[in-house]
């Protein structure tokens, strides 16, 4: 679990460009969209469902899906690791 | 100059899936037809698609279509286009009194499919040129080049150009074709309903791309005039949510504000507007925003349409063709059905058409909204001609920023250089990092908006605009030569290889030029009009004409205007902080 959570943050930052955050800055319980945390957006959840098919062969059809397991690096974490064949 | 210059809608056509001219496809509307249908061609898409696609077969019998062999497609429909509206009018293109106006968001963007050279013909500037040359313009013509909400801006930038004086008739043509490229892009964006589309309603699930042109004319000469009641543009403005470059405002109070403005120019009240005419693209967010501004304009009890069930998004045109359709709408007096629509799914109680029928139709709103956070209004009208009077010279220059070579100069003085970095990449992050506290998004932008939001970074150092106008008296006015191409090719090469296909939303949202503006709103919440025009260089006395239009006659009080342009490593950016004589 520590080694997806410690590589999703390093391809979280890969993916969405954000340049001048390093994986130590996110806290793996904090909210990734809003005003708090790394305030993440729309589009950014767009490309979380490219992340997560590319990386881990998951497919998310339908974005407001992703609402509860985007919530934050441990939500994704669980759910990578509950649907990864 | 007069005091008061009336602008009349005087010759119009549109070329849809629908049909070739005016009459066709608003035949088609009344009569409840959609031209959307699904599509199989893996040649646009890997699968099946919801599309409204011109057929061409209709048009190569014309014996015009013939002589345009050495003409690019869209090219070839823009002057079909323009020959129909003109001629049915007998406005002189050649005119030095004539302007042409182009609103396109991507141009002959296939150009760009599977090539290592950029074709200059992709360039809008070109294709703009191709066409208004063929009709022997004497004028370099205007090209927005503003999301969707280009064909709009195309009646607002021709209605002030007309009013200033400026020109004595105008030639709007507005066009967009379906491609690989659009489709890829909405897709990636999971905002394409697999059916075709429903405005407003509760089941709505994403919008229906189309492809389509449209031509109106507009002229001061009331002797042109064909209808037995002229119809008038009596009111126009802008405005950008500065909230999100690809979602919508979730207060909708933005459009209200363009909505508003124009009503003012019109003197017009809400119990006024017989019709009004939205974007109503069937997405989520911007149905549900639209709803809100109709509300808070109190606009409720207003039939209310969208006209993209039956054509489709057609992008840069759609702004031109659903204008020429309410103008038809105002001949017939025949308010139509929003097809596609069945119970309503909007926050706001809406008045959205149910059927079409005879109406009393002598005022009519039209809107659009666009990526960048762009919202654009314009008003119709058999009573009313609107009570502003644009002057092209009252702008005034008080600060100037440029970079280009590495170096950021203010009013000719070197504020940064950074002849020492190796690259624009390394030079651009250093001067934001010299000037600014870290933000978040700009890691995420591309060159072309790193480079404006940056250039407005210096230029506002030391200036705080909200301390003497509101958010929505801050406008901007920018330009360029190469619009989003730098992005273009690299989402073009995303889609040529078909191996690997990896679709990503957040290089498509820069793939329209205007979303620099829309990033420099957010920054800076400027709520005031926008307008991103296409030029070969920056041409300054015709900005700050321009500038002087919105000055004059909306709200403005200060403008950002200037010239922003990326393309490899070939940059530079110009702005002007311009305020009213």
């Amino acid at each position: 679990m520590e080694d997806l959570i410690k590589n999703l943050k390093v391809q979280l930052i890969e993916e969405l460009n954000l340049e001048d955050v390093k994986p130590q800055d996110i806290d793996t319980d904090a909210p990734l969209f809003g005003d708090e945390g790394l305030g993440l957006d729309s589009i950014d959840a767009l490309e979380i469902i490219l992340l997560l098919e590319k990386h881990y062969g998951l497919h998310i059809g339908d974005p407001k899906e992703g609402k509860k397991i985007f919530y934050s690096i441990q939500t994704l974490a669980d759910f990578i690791s509950a649907n990864k064949k | 100059m007069e005091n008061h210059r009336v602008v009349y809608a005087v010759g119009d056509n549109i070329i849809t899936s629908l049909g070739t001219t005016t009459r066709e496809n608003v035949d088609n509307i009344q009569a409840e037809k959609t031209g959307i249908k699904r599509y199989e061609d893996a040649s646009l898409f890997p699968e099946p698609f919801v599309d409204s696609i011109i057929d061409d077969s209709h048009l190569i019998t014309l014996p015009l279509w013939e002589k345009l062999s050495n003409y690019h497609r869209l090219e070839k429909l823009m002057i079909l286009s323009a020959s129909d509206a003109l001629q049915r009018c007998g406005v002189d293109a050649s005119s030095k009194r004539t302007a042409f106006i182009f609103s396109t968001t991507k141009g002959n963007i296939d150009l760009i499919a599977k090539s290592e050279t950029l074709n200059p013909d992709a360039e809008l500037a070109n294709m703009a040129l191709h066409v208004s040359t063929f009709f022997k313009s004497t004028n370099k013509p205007y090209i927005i080049s503003n999301a969707c909400i280009s064909g709009v801006l195309a009646i607002l930038l021709g209605q002030r150009l007309l009013k200033s004086g400026e020109y004595d008739h105008v030639v709007l043509i507005g066009g967009d074709l379906t491609t690989e490229f659009i489709i890829s892009g909405f897709m990636s964006f999971k905002s394409v309903s697999p059916n075709p589309c429903k405005p407003y309603d509760k089941s709505r699930d994403g919008l229906s791309m189309g492809e389509g042109v449209a031509t109106l004319i507009l002229s001061v000469d009331k002797s042109l005039v064909k209808d037995a009641t002229p119809i008038m543009v009596a009111g126009c403005s802008s405005s950008n949510d500065a909230n999100h470059i690809s979602g919508p405002s979730r207060t909708g109070h933005e459009l209200h504000l363009a909505i508003t403005h124009a009503m003012e120019e019109a003197e017009l009240k809400a119990s006024d507007i017989h019709m009004i005419e939205m974007h109503g693209t069937a997405t989520v967010y911007n149905d549900e925003m639209e709803s809100k501004a109709v509300g808070l304009t109190h606009l409720e009890s207003s039939p209310l349409l969208s006209l993209k069930g039956y054509i489709g998004h057609t992008m840069g045109a759609s702004g031109l063709i659903e204008s020429v359709v309410c103008l038809e709408a105002i001949r017939r007096q025949m308010l139509f059905r929003t097809l596609g629509f069945s119970e309503l799914g909007v926050p706001v109680n809406v008045n959205v058409t149910t059927e079409t029928r005879p109406a009393q139709i002598k005022n009519i709103l039209k809107t659009a909204s666009g990526f960048g956070g762009c919202n654009a209004a314009v008003i119709f009208s058999t009573e009313k001609s609107g009570n502003k009077v644009p002057n092209d010279d009252c702008a005034k220059t008080i600060k100037e920023c440029v970079i280009a070579d590495k170096k950021v100069m203010i009013d000719g003085k070197t504020v940064f250089d950074g002849s020492d970095y190796q690259d624009y990449a390394a030079f651009i992050r250093a001067a934001f990092k010299s000037i600014s506290e870290p933000y978040m998004k700009f890691s995420k932008m591309d060159d072309l908006c790193k480079l404006g939001l940056i250039a407005t970074e210096f230029l506002l150092q030391g200036v705080n605009l909200h301390e003497k106008y509101a958010e929505d008296e801050i406008s901007m006015l920018l330009a360029n030569r190469y619009s989003s191409l730098d992005t273009d090719i690299t989402h073009q090469h995303i889609i040529d290889d078909r191996s690997t296909y990896q679709l990503s939303p957040a290089v498509f949202v820069y793939t329209l030029a205007n979303i620099v503006m829309g990033e420099v709103s957010i920054r800076n919440k400027f709520k005031g009009e926008n307008l991103f025009l296409i030029d070969e260089k920056f041409d300054r006395k015709r900005m700050e004409q321009i500038a002087s239009l919105s000055l004059s006659c909306q709200n403005t009080k200060v403008m950002i205007v200037g010239w922003v342009d990326f393309l490899k490593d070939d940059y530079s950016a110009h702005l002007l902080l311009v305020e009213k004589k």
